[in-house]
C-alpha cells in the first residue's frame, strides 16, 4: 500500500472544549487508484485530508492518535523539515475554491516555480521550462506567455488548472482532491476531470477524491468511505456501493442524491435532522438520531465495522 | 494604471484648491494684517497706501487670484516677524523635519512589523497579549507627555541623551522614538489583524501544501499581502504623523516644519503660516499620490486593470 | 512552528483558550473604576479638592508629592511654581477636558454621523463627494487646521470644540457609511422601501437603530483619541485659556520646571494617561461584546 490511515484521531479546542473531528478514521489507497471520501459537510471529510498533510489549523486542531503511514513512514512521527519533504513532493492537495487559491500578488509563473523550487534544485531556465510544461499538461493555453499573468487575469476553471499545475509540479505520487470541481460549472467542470483522470493514468498517480456528489464519485473512484461524523459508516469498491450499499446512511446519502423515479411529482428525499456537533459526547452510533431503523442498542453502543468481503465493510448494528 | 494615477491627481488638485480657499479665507478672517505691520501711531493715509501696495484695497477674489498666481509661482509673502520671503523659511525647516519623520518611521517600522508577525503567528500566547498591551498603552499615551517623560528620565535622572536642538545624531534618538512610538501601536494593531486574516487563507495553504517553509509563508505569501491593507491607511498614517510632529518638535525643541507652524501661529505670522500649511498639503497630496504608487505596486489586480477602480 | 502549535499538549492549549476567552469578555475594572473616578471628579470637583485650584501660596512653591523628602499630605501631589495644589488643579482640569472631550465628541459624532447615513443612503455624487471630503479630511494632519483655526478665531470653549469635531468627523462618516451600504440590502430595508416608506421614515425606523450599536462602541473608543487631541491643542498653547486648569495647559506650564520638579508635569500627564486608557479599555470591551464586527478596524 502506497498509504495507509491507521486509526486517526483529529481533535479540535476551542473555547476550552474538545470536540472529535475525526474519530478513529482507517483506509488505504495504492498507485493508480482513486479513493473517494463521501460525506456531508462537516463530516470531517477535509479535517481528514488536513491531517494526513499535518496542515491542521492551528492552535485549535490537533492529532489525537493514530497512524499515517505514507510508504510505511508514519507522517504524524516526522518532524517539521522532515514533513515539508513530503508535502507537494510526495503528497500533494488541490484546493476547493479556485478563486482564493492562488496568491493575488504573484504571478502564477512565480507559484508554479517556487512549487518545483521547494523541492528539486535545477537551473532558473529549467525550473522555467517545467513550469510551462505542467501548464502544458493541464492544457492551459500559450502557457509560455502566461507565465507572468496573475490569478486574477484567469477564469475560475483556468485558475483550477493553474492550482493543478502546481500541485503536480513536482510529480507526487498522491494527490488529495478536496471538492476540486465544487466551484467550477458543468462543462469545466466535466473537462477538468477528463484530465485528472489522464494526468492520473499517464503517472500512476494515486488520488484520494473528497467530495460529497456521488455523481463525480461514480465517475471517478475505485472504492469508496462514507464519512459521517467524523467516523467511516462504510467503505466499498464504488460498484458494490452503488448496488448495494449497506449502512442506513449512504442509503439515505443515495436516495437523497438519485431519485429513482424521475417524476416531477416526486419529492426530492432529504435526511430529516443535522449531523451531532462535534463537541457532543460520543455513546452508540452517531447517526442514531436520524436513522431510520434505530434500534435501542444503537444509542449504547457504538457499532463494529462489519466486513462483508470483497472489501466492502459497514459499521451497523443492522448487519451484525 | 494610468487612469487611475491621473484621477487621484486630479482629485488631488482640487482638494489642494479648496485648501487653498481655506487658508486665504482663514487669514483674512484672523484681522486686518496691516494693523500688524505698521507702527501703532501711523496715520489713516500711511495706511491706506500700505493696504494699496499690499493690494488689500481689492476685492477679495481678486486678492485670492494674486495670492494663488503669487502661491504658484513660489511667492507666499514674507515672513512679518523675520522680514525673509516665507517660503525660504518653511524649505530652510523642510529637510529637518523629513530627516526626523523618515528616522521615526524607520523606528515605528522596525518595531510594529516584526511584533505584528509575532503577534499573529503565535496568536493568543504571551506575545500576543504583550502586543495587545502595547497598542493600547501606545494609542492611550499622549505623544507630548511620552516625550516629557523621555526628556525627564533619560536626559534628567540618567543624564544620558540631549533633551532639545539638533546637534548629533544623539539629538534625534528621543525624538524619533517619541513619534515612532505613536505609530507602532496603531500600524501593529492593523497589520497583526490582517496578517490574521491572510494566514487563514486558502493561497496560504496552498503554500504550505507546497512544502514551503513556514518562515517563507509568512514573510513572502503573508505579509506582502497584509502590507496592502497597511498601505492603503498609508495617507492616514502620514498626517497622524505630521500632526504629531508639530508636538514633538514643539517639545523637543526642534527645528523643524511643525515648530515654524507653532511659532508662526503664537507670532501671528500669517504668511508663513500660510506657507506652512500649503507646503504641507502638497506634501500629502505627493506623499498620498507615492501611496497611490506603492499600493499598486503592491496588488497587481490594480496595477493591471485599465479603469482602475477605487 | 505550527507543528509546534498543533503538537502542543491539550491541557495547555485548553489553558491557552479559556485564558482567551477571559481576556475577551471580562470586564475592565480597573478601567470601569478609572472611569466612575474621573467622572465625580468632573461632576464635583469642589468636593474632591482641597484647595482652590487657582489660589497662589507663594511660601508653598514646587513642593513635591507627599511620599518624597518635605513632601506634605496637605500637597498630596505636591504644587507647581506658583504654588498651587496639583491635586486640586488636576480635579478641576477633569471637568474642562472632559467636557471639551464630550461635546467634540457630539458634534463631531452626529456631524460624522449623518453624513455617513445620507452618504451610505443616498450613493450617487452625494456619497463620491462626502466621502472624498472625508479621505481629505483624513489625510491631511487637521490638528494643524484645529489649531490655526484655534489661535486665528481666538481660543474659546467652542473654538477648541469645533476644532477637534473638525479633526474627527471623518472617521464616524467613513464607518456610518459603511455600515448603512451593507444594511440597506438587506431585505428588511428593501421590504420597507416596497411597502413604501419615505426615505427619512426608513432611515430613522429601519436604519438608525442598527447602526447604533456601532455609534456607541465608535464614540467610546473615539473618546479617548479625542482627549488627546484636545489636551494637545491645550498643551500647544490653543485650548480653553488660563487660568482655567485643562490638562494639557498643565502639562505645557510643568515645562518650564522639568528639571525641578517633574512632578507638575507628570501628575497631570499620568491623569490624562490614565484616563485614556480606560476609555480605551472600556471601548475595546464594549466593542468585543456589542460590535464584534468593529474588530477588523
Amino acid at each position: 500500500m502506497m498509504l495507509e490511515v491507521r486509526d486517526l484521531k483529529t481533535q479540535f479546542l476551542i473555547g476550552g472544549r474538545t470536540g472529535t473531528a475525526v474519530d478513529g478514521v482507517s483506509f488505504s489507497v495504492d498507485e493508480g487508484q482513486t479513493l473517494g471520501i463521501v460525506g456531508e459537510s462537516g463530516s470531517g471529510k477535509s479535517i481528514t485530508a488536513l491531517s494526513i498533510l499535518r496542515l491542521l489549523p492551528r492552535p485549535f486542531a490537533r492529532n489525537a492518535g493514530g497512524e499515517v503511514l505514507f510508504r510505511g513512514v508514519d507522517l504524524l512521527k516526522l518532524n517539521d523539515k522532515q514533513m515539508r519533504r513530503y508535502r507537494g513532493h510526495h503528497i500533494s492537495m488541490v484546493l476547493q475554491d479556485p478563486m482564493t487559491a492562488l496568491n493575488p500578488v504573484l504571478t502564477i509563473g512565480d507559484q508554479i516555480e517556487e512549487a518545483i523550487r521547494m523541492h528539486r534544485k535545477l537551473p532558473r531556465a529549467e525550473v522555467r521550462r517545467l513550469a510551462i510544461e505542467m501548464l502544458e499538461l493541464l492544457r492551459v493555453p500559450a502557457a509560455a506567455r502566461r507565465l507572468a499573468s496573475y490569478p486574477h487575469e484567469f477564469s475560475g476553471g483556468m485558475r483550477q488548472r493553474v492550482v493543478g499545475a502546481i500541485a503536480l509540479a513536482c510529480q507526487p505520487e498522491l494527490l488529495i482532491a478536496d471538492e476540486p470541481t465544487t466551484a467550477l460549472d458543468a462543462t469545466v467542470q466535466d473537462q477538468y476531470l477528463r484530465l485528472l483522470k489522464r494526468i492520473q493514468r499517464d503517472r500512476s498517480l494515486a488520488i484520494i477524491f473528497i467530495t460529497h456528489d456521488l455523481a463525480v464519485v461514480a465517475r471517478m473512484c475505485d472504492r469508496v468511505a462514507v464519512m459521517y461524523a467524523g467516523r467511516v459508516v462504510e467503505r466499498a469498491p464504488t460498484a458494490a456501493l452503488f448496488a448495494q450499499a449497506r449502512h442506513p446512511y449512504t442509503q439515505a446519502l443515495l436516495r437523497s442524491a438519485l431519485p429513482e423515479i424521475p417524476d416531477r411529482n416526486a419529492r426530492l428525499y432529504s435526511i430529516e435532522g443535522a449531523p451531532p456537533s462535534i463537541f457532543q459526547p460520543r455513546h452508540g452510533c452517531p447517526f442514531a438520531a436520524r436513522c431510520e431503523h434505530v434500534m435501542p442498542r444503537c444509542r449504547e453502543e457504538a457499532p463494529p465495522d462489519i466486513e462483508m468481503g470483497q472489501g466492502h465493510a459497514a459499521s451497523c448494528w443492522l448487519l451484525a | 494604471m494610468l487612469m487611475l494615477i491621473l484621477s487621484r491627481a486630479l482629485q488631488s488638485c482640487v482638494a489642494l484648491l479648496v485648501l487653498s480657499v481655506v487658508v486665504f479665507g482663514l487669514s483674512r478672517a484672523s484681522g486686518d494684517p496691516v494693523e500688524l505691520m505698521v507702527p501703532v501711531d501711523a496715520t489713516q493715509e500711511a495706511r491706506d497706501v500700505l493696504r494699496h501696495t499690499l493690494g488689500l484695497d481689492r476685492s477679495l477674489a481678486e486678492q485670492y487670484v494674486t495670492f494663488l498666481t503669487g502661491a504658484l509661482s513660489g511667492d507666499l509673502g514674507v515672513s512679518i516677524r523675520e522680514r525673509r520671503p516665507a517660503l525660504d523659511l518653511v524649505f530652510e525647516r523642510l529637510s529637518n523635519s523629513a530627516w526626523l519623520a523618515l528616522t521615526a518611521m524607520t523606528v515605528a517600522l522596525t518595531l510594529a512589523i516584526p511584533l505584528a508577525v509575532a503577534a499573529a503567528v503565535w496568536k493568543g500566547t504571551l506575545i500576543d497579549a504583550f502586543a495587545r498591551y502595547i497598542a493600547v498603552l501606545g494609542q492611550s499615551m499622549p505623544t507630548f507627555f511620552v516625550g516629557l517623560v523621555l526628556i525627564i528620565v533619560v536626559s534628567g535622572r540618567w543624564g544620558l541623551l540631549p533633551a532639545g536642538g539638533m546637534e548629533s545624531w544623539q539629538s534625534y534618538v528621543l525624538p524619533s522614538i517619541t513619534l515612532g512610538w505613536f505609530v507602532v501601536a496603531g500600524m501593529m494593531r492593523l497589520l497583526r489583524s490582517s496578517l490574521l486574516e491572510v494566514l487563514d487563507s486558502e493561497f496560504v495553504k496552498l503554500a504550505r501544501i507546497k512544502g514551503v517553509p513556514e518562515r517563507v509563508v509568512i514573510w513572502k505569501h503573508a505579509l506582502r499581502n497584509a502590507l496592502i491593507s497597511v498601505v492603503t491607511l498609508g495617507g492616514v498614517y502620514f498626517a497622524l504623523l505630521l500632526s504629531t510632529a508639530v508636538i514633538v518638535e514643539t517639545v523637543f525643541a526642534w527645528p523643524g516644519l511643525g515648530r515654524l507652524a507653532y511659532d508662526a501661529v503664537r507670532f501671528r505670522d500669517f504668511p508663513v503660516t500660510q506657507a506652512v500649511v500649503l507646503v504641507t498639503a502638497v506634501l500629502v497630496v505627493t506623499i498620498n499620490l507615492v501611496v497611490d504608487f506603492l499600493y499598486a505596486w503592491l496588488d497587481p489586480r490594480i496595477r493591471r486593470s485599465q479603469s482602475g477602480g477605487s | 512552528m505550527s507543528e509546534a502549535a498543533v503538537a502542543r499538549t491539550p491541557s495547555r492549549s485548553a489553558l491557552v483558550a479559556r485564558w482567551r476567552g477571559f481576556v475577551a469578555r471580562r470586564p475592565p475594572w480597573f478601567a470601569l473604576l478609572v472611569v466612575v473616578a474621573v467622572l465625580t471628579m468632573a461632576a464635583m470637583p469642589d468636593l474632591l479638592s482641597g484647595h482652590d485650584p487657582n489660589a497662589q501660596t507663594l511660601r508653598a512653591r514646587f513642593l513635591p508629592p507627599f511620599w518624597l523628602e518635605r513632601g506634605t499630605l496637605v500637597y498630596p501631589l505636591g504644587t507647581d511654581g506658583l504654588g498651587r495644589d496639583i491635586l486640586s488643579r488636576i480635579v478641576h482640569g477633569t471637568r474642562v477636558s472632559l467636557l471639551v472631550a464630550m461635546l467634540a465628541l457630539l458634534v463631531g459624532g452626529v456631524v460624522g454621523g449623518s453624513l455617513g447615513l445620507i452618504s451610505g443612503y443616498a450613493r450617487g455624487w452625494i456619497d463620491i463627494v462626502i466621502m472624498r471630503l472625508a479621505d481629505s479630511m483624513l489625510a491631511f494632519p487637521m490638528i494643524l487646521l484645529a489649531f490655526l483655526l484655534a489661535v486665528t478665531v481666538g481660543a474659546s470653549l467652542w473654538t477648541v470644540v469645533i476644532a477637534v469635531a473638525l479633526v474627527i468627523w471623518a472617521r464616524f462618516a467613513r464607518v456610518i457609511r459603511g455600515e448603512v451600504l451593507s444594511l440597506r440590502e438587506r431585505n428588511f430595508v428593501k421590504l420597507a422601501r416596497i411597502a413604501g416608506c419615505g426615505t427619512l421614515r426608513i432611515l430613522w425606523v429601519h436604519i438608525l437603530p442598527n447602526v447604533f450599536n456601532t455609534i456607541v462602541v465608535l464614540l467610546t473608543l473615539q473618546l479617548g483619541w479625542v482627549i488627546i487631541v484636545e489636551s494637545s491643542l491645550s498643551f500647544l498653547g490653543a485650548g480653553i485659556p488660563p487660568p482655567t486648569p485643562a490638562w494639557g495647559s498643565m502639562i505645557a506650564e510643568g515645562r518650564a520646571s522639568l528639571t525641578r520638579a517633574w512632578w507638575v508635569c507628570t501628575m497631570p500627564g499620568v491623569a490624562l494617561m490614565l484616563t485614556v486608557l480606560s476609555f480605551n479599555l472600556i471601548g475595546d470591551w464594549l466593542r468585543d461584546v456589542i460590535d464584534p464586527k468593529l474588530r477588523q478596524d
